[in-house]
């Protein structure tokens, strides 16, 4: 999946008319868009930059901002770009075209991270799939389209990541399904056991 | 790899896309929707710079509530005094939604991070908003005073 949406993100903005601010022009509490004139509540957060900490760390080897923070003997040849660290060859990794420290590779890798993980919605197919079949119920299609339906709401119960917001369309779904089914039926018997 | 139970606590959607949100541990996750696969970002507590909530019109439930009162209330005209007010009853809640939804704006809460955003929308539940957002706030303070 491509990160492109993410190159669309530019940071804080306003969250009425998207044009990004500064974080220092933010007024904690109450603030106003100069731009759009609009109100809103924000609260400003300073995340700690990663450096720091990891320069403290290494602070006995020779004292240079541009050592690799891993490596103090090796020169940084870019930036992480998720926490800003800098990096040497040997600890650079790619990932989606861009560049970073073991430390935020593996925890990009391992959980998901900010990188776009591709899952199936199983709500969305059994609602498609129900719906199709009710569309196309006159052909009999309706019946393994039911059965098919019924899989992936059973899919979509046994998931270990569902949650509660997505029982209502699995249930729909299924009664949609025997609906399918039953109408499959029907036309099935009107056309073959006359 | 560990699997932290997560939390639902809203969606947003618009014409691009349908989100749901959840909270994740030390992250708020995303679930962005299509038709047959969900994308799943997240935004780590530690990571988080901004985080808004301003008022928002929700157009959409505005036009769903006065659009399904004003075919009922026009099923009503047409079926006469007999049975017409049966469609006047069943306009009546579609009619108290749509103005509940045009005097109560919903709340929009943002959480600007360092490489993405996450967006809930709060419909007829301000307080709902506020208890989030001042949770969320609580917690990115929490995680980056670690
Ligand atoms: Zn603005
Ligand atoms: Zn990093
Ligand atoms: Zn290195």
């Amino acid at each position: 999946m491509s990160p492109q949406r993410f190159v669309t993100y530019t940071g804080p903005a306003c969250p009425r008319c998207g044009v990004p601010i500064a974080l220092d022009r933010i007024t904690p509490g109450e603030d106003i868009c100069t731009v759009c004139r609009g109100f809103f509540t924000a609260a400003v957060f300073r995340p700690p930059s990663h450096v720091t900490r990891v320069v403290q760390l290494g602070a006995e080897g020779p004292e240079n901002a541009s050592a690799c923070a891993n490596h103090p003997r090796n020169a940084a040849v870019t930036s992480c770009e998720r926490c800003g660290l800098f990096i040497c060859s040997l600890c650079e990794l790619d990932l989606f075209g861009g560049k970073y420290c073991p430390a935020c590779f593996d925890r990009m890798t391992q959980e998901g991270g900010e990188i776009q993980k591709s899952i199936r919605n199983w709500r969305g197919l059994a609602l498609g799939i129900s719906l199709a079949g009710l569309l196309l119920s006159s052909l009999m299609i309706g019946i393994p389209l039911g059965f098919l339906t019924i899989y992936y709401v059973i899919r979509g119960f046994r998931d270990p990541e569902r949650s509660r917001d997505q029982y209502a369309g699995l249930i729909i779904a299924f009664f949609l399904a025997i609906g399918d089914i039953a109408i499959g039926i029907a036309m099935f018997s009107e056309f073959f056991l006359k | 790899m560990t699997r932290v139970k997560r939390r639902y606590l809203g969606r947003f959607g618009d014409l691009a896309s349908r989100t749901s949100i959840y909270e994740r541990g030390n992250a708020i996750e995303v679930d962005e929707q299509d038709a047959f696969h969900i994308r799943r970002r997240r935004v780590f507590y530690e990571d988080v710079q901004l985080v808004t909530m301003h008022d928002s019109v929700g157009l959409a439930g505005i036009f769903f509530g006065f659009g399904i009162a004003t075919i009922f209330l026009l099923l009503a005209f047409a079926m006469g005094r007999d049975a017409g007010w049966i469609m006047a009853v069943a306009a009546a809640p579609f009619l108290a939604y749509g103005i509940a939804r045009l005097t109560m704006r919903d709340a929009i809460i943002t959480v600007f991070g360092r490489r993405s955003k996450a967006r809930i929308r709060f419909t007829l539940s301000p307080k709902k908003a506020r208890r989030i957002y001042d949770e969320l706030c609580e917690k990115v303070r929490a995680a980056q005073s670690e």
